[in-house]
């Protein structure tokens, strides 16, 4: 029941003002369609950052914490991680968790399209590197890339539109290492502006990339996207809880009903076309959430693929002990040089596909005694604590090994009828276990990396195989392909039952890569908005929406 | 409810000291003798006010005075609360500026660096002259 009687009728209602949702609404909002765009939470409160000073590492993890069970912000929804070897992060609110991503920025290669034609498992997606090329290329741009073109791990063609960082004594160390083993090394590409650009300011390698960027220089869409999009006419509603996509007698999406955290009232948001951009649990969340006499096992869910099949990146360091004084706090942070030498099946090796390798940086002095990156920290106290910190402050280096996570259905989301958010919406489990290819990729890669890190001069070298909060890339849940038995929505994010239903986010991937994900992500987002575009004369709309938009 | 620090000061000063004792050695000064309990620690608890109640939650599971094996008396309270106390009273230790000039820490700086572009370019070319790292894949789509 809703308590609004005559809401305007948009082109477009997109629920998420994250990174996809921020694309897809520029755009067409470029072509003159009419958005509206409902997001549960606010603009991040950039005050609250302290990183100019020594507060920084105190404070860092308060108000952006990436972990919404802890962060327990009001946008926030719970999630049951019982049954999870792994825990979700991201960010509920304008922006999304651009607000949080380390920036780190991929494509995918070809061989990620075609995992079941070049490995014989897992599926193809229904398009190819060549097609998103283009795409890749378009969001590069608009998200402020920085970094080296040339990659030899890519086909020719990925340029990096903006200058890179400059080397340090870190990076110097990896290269030189990596040319003895002949292995691959890349200065790091980054979302990250390094002249100003699009909005954004130059980094200054603050290095708080992960917990709000202090200085304006990160691509995140609240800066890159949403100022251009509220110049077009984009009516961004914040604080808006999405409880279902409601569809009409014909079938098709009518609009969405939300919830305005702030009053607590119910309404509905009628839209000819609906886009779901919620990310891999809050899309599916959504959908499974929108069940109806017609679709009692969820919306868009006849191939009961809705929530199935979530993948997140399992993620291992390997870190390593030097003996001289290097700058290893700074940004950016953000990946400072990447491999991708293991990122796709070898011949020798008793596992399927890869990992990508990112040198990161440490912190500071706090993080030297923290459990991020050296696992447990039980032992660092006491008659440690001076040792510990001369040991690892500035004399230390680590390798983040991201695993390709390979689909399956007992890998999924599901709705947690016990517990609600404050707003009475059904909260999320999910159920995740890493599987034995994913063990015995991460034992593979922990193992080369430990060689790095040797052939670096690391004196000592220790790993964390897979660590349980680093749930970043939530994928999967809500494939596409071609098949509507096997799949949830086609190429272009269209819902095969649902035909003016669109979702756009990392749950529509058939396979996840070994890279992050966002650059894939906001092609697709951007590819499937130009389709709307082409189609729109075409496109099927619910005649309840249409009704409302005449006045009936 | 809310909590008094200076109720708590004399726990405090044998649980900071327990998880920073000094070390002559380097020269790094106990956390009592950086001032953690009196100087640091209010300006940690007033910056991390929503811990603050687990902190004092924790301590209060503690004697008043250092027991004989205090390490243990502080780990027995179990994961959390031992975290609870140990990042505040580490992350007060490490607000003290002089402890930071020790480490040769001087915060997240704003660093206004140009690129070596010669160094660059020498370095990556290496790594092109040593061919592709990708597969090859048919490019036409598979089944799917």
């Amino acid at each position: 029941m809703t308590n609004e009687s005559r809401p305007t009728v948009y082109d477009v209602v997109i629920v998420g003002a994250g990174p996809s949702g921020a694309v897809a609404a520029k755009r067409l909002a470029q072509e003159g369609m009419s958005v509206v765009c409902l997001e549960q939470g606010s603009y991040p409160d950039y005050t609250k950052l302290r990183h100019s000073g020594l507060e920084f590492e105190l404070t860092k993890q308060q108000y952006f914490a990436a972990n919404p069970n802890r962060r327990k912000a009001p946008a926030d929804y719970p999630i049951n991680v019982s049954d999870s070897d792994i825990e979700p992060l991201m960010w509920n609110g304008v922006g999304g968790s651009s607000i949080l991503y380390a920036a780190a920025w991929h494509r995918l290669k070809p061989s990620d399209f075609r995992v079941r034609t070049v490995d014989g498992i897992a599926d193809d997606w229904p398009l190819n590197y060549a097609e998103l090329e283009p795409f890749y290329a378009r969001v590069e741009n608009d998200f402020a890339v920085s970094g080296v073109g040339g990659d030899p791990a890519y086909p020719p063609g990925f340029d990096i539109p903006l200058p890179p960082f400059p080397l340090g004594a870190m990076e110097r160390k990896f290269a030189t290492a990596h040319d003895r083993l002949g292995w691959h090394w890349w200065p790091g590409s980054n979302s990250i502006a390094t002249v100003k650009h699009n909005g954004l300011l130059p980094c200054v390698r603050r290095g708080a990339c992960v917990w709000g960027c202090f200085d304006g220089a990160k691509a995140s869409v609240d800066r890159t996207h949403w100022p251009t999009c509220i110049k077009l006419g984009v009516k961004l509603v914040q604080n808006a809880r999405v409880l279902r996509v409601e569809t009409g007698s014909d079938g098709l999406a009518a609009g969405v009903t939300y919830v305005d955290r702030v009053t607590g009232r119910t309404h509905f948001q009628p839209g000819r076309i609906v886009i779901v951009s919620a990310n891999g649990l809050g899309t599916p969340r959504l959908l499974l959430n929108s069940s109806s006499n017609d679709h009692p096992n969820g919306l868009a869910n006849s191939s009961g693929l809705v929530g199935k099949r979530l993948m997140m990146h399992p993620y291992g360091t390997v870190n390593g002990l030097f003996d001289d004084f290097f700058e290893n706090w700074q940004g950016p942070y953000g990946q400072r040089a990447y491999s991708l030498e293991f990122a796709e099946t070898r011949k020798e090796t008793n596992f399927y596909r890869g990992a990508k390798w990112q040198l990161m940086g440490m912190g500071g002095p706090l993080a030297s005694v923290g459990a991020w990156p050296w696992g447990s920290n039980s032992d660092v106290w006491g008659e440690s604590f001076h040792a510990t910190v001369r040991k690892r402050f500035g004399r230390s280096a680590y390798w983040g090994i991201m695993a390709e996570d390979l689909p399956s259905e007992d890998n999924m989301v599901s709705l947690d009828p016990a517990v609600t958010d404050a707003e009475g919406m059904p909260a999320v489990k999910i159920t995740y276990k890493a599987s034995q290819n994913t063990m015995d990729l991460l034992d593979f890669n922990l193992a080369r990396a430990a060689e790095s890190m040797k052939e670096a001069g690391a004196y000592e070298v220790s790993g964390t195989p897979l660590m349980r909060e680093t749930g970043w890339h939530i994928l999967g849940t809500v494939r596409m392909g071609n098949d509507p038995r096997t799949s949830v929505v086609d190429s272009y994010g269209r819902s095969h039952d649902v035909s003016n239903l669109f979702i756009m986010d990392g749950s529509v991937m058939p396979t996840s890569g070994a890279v992050n994900p966002t650059g894939t992500v906001t092609a697709l987002a951007l590819r499937n908005s130009e389709a709307i575009i082409k189609n729109r004369r075409l496109q099927p709309v619910s005649s309840t929406a249409e009704a409302l938009k005449v006045g009936l | 409810m809310t909590y008094n620090i200076d109720d708590f000061q004399t726990r405090i000063a044998w649980v900071a000291d327990t998880l920073i004792p000094s070390d002559p050695k380097s020269g790094m000064p106990s956390a009592t003798e950086a001032g953690v309990p009196d100087r640091l620690l209010p300006r940690a608890l007033k910056e991390r006010d929503d811990l603050a109640p687990s902190f004092f939650r924790a301590l209060l599971r503690l004697p008043e005075t250092g027991p004989k094996d205090p390490m243990d008396a502080i780990r027995a309270l179990g994961a959390d609360d031992f975290h609870s106390i140990a990042f505040l009273i580490a992350g007060a230790y490490f607000l003290d500026e002089a402890i930071n000039r020790k480490l040769r820490y001087p915060g997240q700086e704003a660093l206004h660096e140009t690129p070596d572009y010669d160094e660059l370019m020498e370095t990556i070319e290496r790594v092109q002259s040593r061919g592709q790292v990708y597969l090859d894949v048919p490019d036409s789509p598979g089944p799917v």
